[in-house]
């Protein structure tokens, strides 16, 4: 069961597969080196918490069956520090999500990073493409 | 001569923007913490001297490492006794976990008791996460001892300062309890130099995020010294012939001032822990069902 329903996710028409670093403070065994695309997608729920922020969201297959999906980011301490708040994302906002997808075809996953309706990208801390490296402490300046 | 006027107007500009973040900062009116990409807000340079037995106000650390030396690590954790190894084989660490590689002995699942918000425990929350985000420690005073209160969890330790002794042992009869952050009693080695000596912890924390073990009888010295104005380090030493083999220098770190002088909330809140724990961190496969 969990098997086809990763089968489904990675046979969505709307997916693209990308070849991505996935790393981690914690390291990532329990997610997939590759990290899958969803567009269209409609945040149900924000949770700006710790140890771990979770984004909830629905998006539609290409035979119309709805899914539900959680990803989470790092913690919001360190979002902060690359540009999020608590306000960031909204239920209702349609966006683009990168995610590595649990290997266990549960849907659930670690995000890569989100594409707001107006463009705005948000990286994660951790697995955050682009803003990778960028979450680690900086030194004083003397 | 019109780029020589606009580029003065523009420095000009700038140092009113600037002269107006530091004024904001030395009244302690929340100048928000730049983020990653902008660095850290600036400081006098050079700093000036470390006042005098004075650790008050907000640092952020410990970072692992001075600053000028970077290269500088803790000690790596010594042979564990029969007992400590007892105490270790069952702890599976929220890294080991998750963390890819035949040689992680107990990938798969942690049982790291933070994952449902246990408290830390006095030395781990100096490892705190939020320590690497600019989180950090406020030093106040308080008649006959030091305070020591912390940004991640809002927990809190205090330092005795009056020539009371450490209790010899804890639980025991006649003998105190334990407690997750044990009992301390602090001095000044000289005018920068603040010891700090800690015994009786409680053994369900965990001694760092491996999940080493720490026995209630191990006496935890911390050493910092200020070395300026802005700038502190830190050395941990662990000694605990319980559960180890030698003593050892557990962790050597830096603090810095923080400018804005003020303190985040960083807590590990059950309800959403839990949340996490049962739809993502199951599901995912990275922790047990305990």
């Amino acid at each position: 069961m969990k098997t086809n329903l990763l089968l489904t996710l990675l046979g969505l028409s709307l997916l693209t597969m990308v070849s991505a670093p996935a790393l981690a403070h914690h390291g990532n065994a329990a997610y997939a080196d590759t990290f899958t695309e969803f567009k269209n997608a409609t945040v149900t729920k924000f949770a700006w918490t710790n140890p771990h922020s979770l984004i909830d969201f629905d998006v539609t297959d290409a035979k119309g069956k709805p899914m539900h999906i959680v990803v989470e980011t790092g913690p919001p301490s360190n979002m902060r520090l690359i540009g999020w708040d608590k306000n960031s994302l909204t239920p209702g906002d349609v966006v683009t999500l990168r995610v590595y997808l649990a290997k266990t075809g549960n849907p659930a996953g670690r995000l890569n990073k989100i594409i707001l309706a107006d463009g705005t990208e948000l990286h994660d801390t951790n697995l955050g493409g682009d803003a990778g490296g960028q979450s680690s402490y900086n030194p004083p300046s003397k | 001569m019109r780029n020589s006027i606009v580029t003065s107007l523009a420095a000009a500009l700038a140092l009113l923007v600037v002269a107006h973040v530091d004024d904001h900062a030395q009244r302690g009116q929340g100048v928000p913490e730049p983020l990653i990409s902008q660095g850290v807000l600036k400081m006098p340079n050079p700093p000036g001297p470390a006042p005098k037995r004075d650790l008050s106000g907000t640092w952020v650390g410990p970072r692992a490492g001075a600053p000028e030396d970077n290269t500088a690590k803790a000690d790596p954790v010594p042979p564990m006794t029969p007992a400590g190894i007892a105490a270790f084989k069952d702890r599976k660490s929220y890294g080991a976990a998750t963390r890819r590689g035949a040689d992680v002995p107990k990938e798969g699942v942690s049982n790291d008791p933070f994952i449902t918000c246990d408290p830390l425990g006095f030395p781990r929350d100096l490892l705190g996460h939020a320590i690497e985000t600019r989180g950090g420690v406020v030093f106040a005073s308080a008649p006959d001892r030091t305070l020591m209160a912390y940004e991640q969890q809002r927990v809190w330790r205090e330092v005795w300062m009056d020539g009371r002794a450490l209790p010899k042992a804890v639980d025991v009869k006649g003998a105190p309890e334990s407690r997750y952050y044990g009992y301390s009693v602090g001095h000044w080695e000289n005018d920068n130099t603040f010891v700090i000596e800690t015994t009786g912890v409680d053994e369900r924390a965990w001694l760092d995020e491996e999940g080493h073990p720490r026995s209630s009888a191990a006496h935890i010295t911390e050493r910092y010294v200020r070395t300026d104005q802005y700038n502190m380090n830190l050395t941990v030493t662990v000694d605990d012939p319980k559960y180890y083999t030698k003593p050892w220098t557990w962790l050597r770190g830096h603090y810095y001032w923080r400018k804005d002088q003020q303190v985040t909330e960083w807590f590990c809140i059950p309800s959403e822990a839990l949340d996490y724990r049962d739809r993502l961190s199951r599901p995912s496969g990275i922790v047990d069902a305990r």
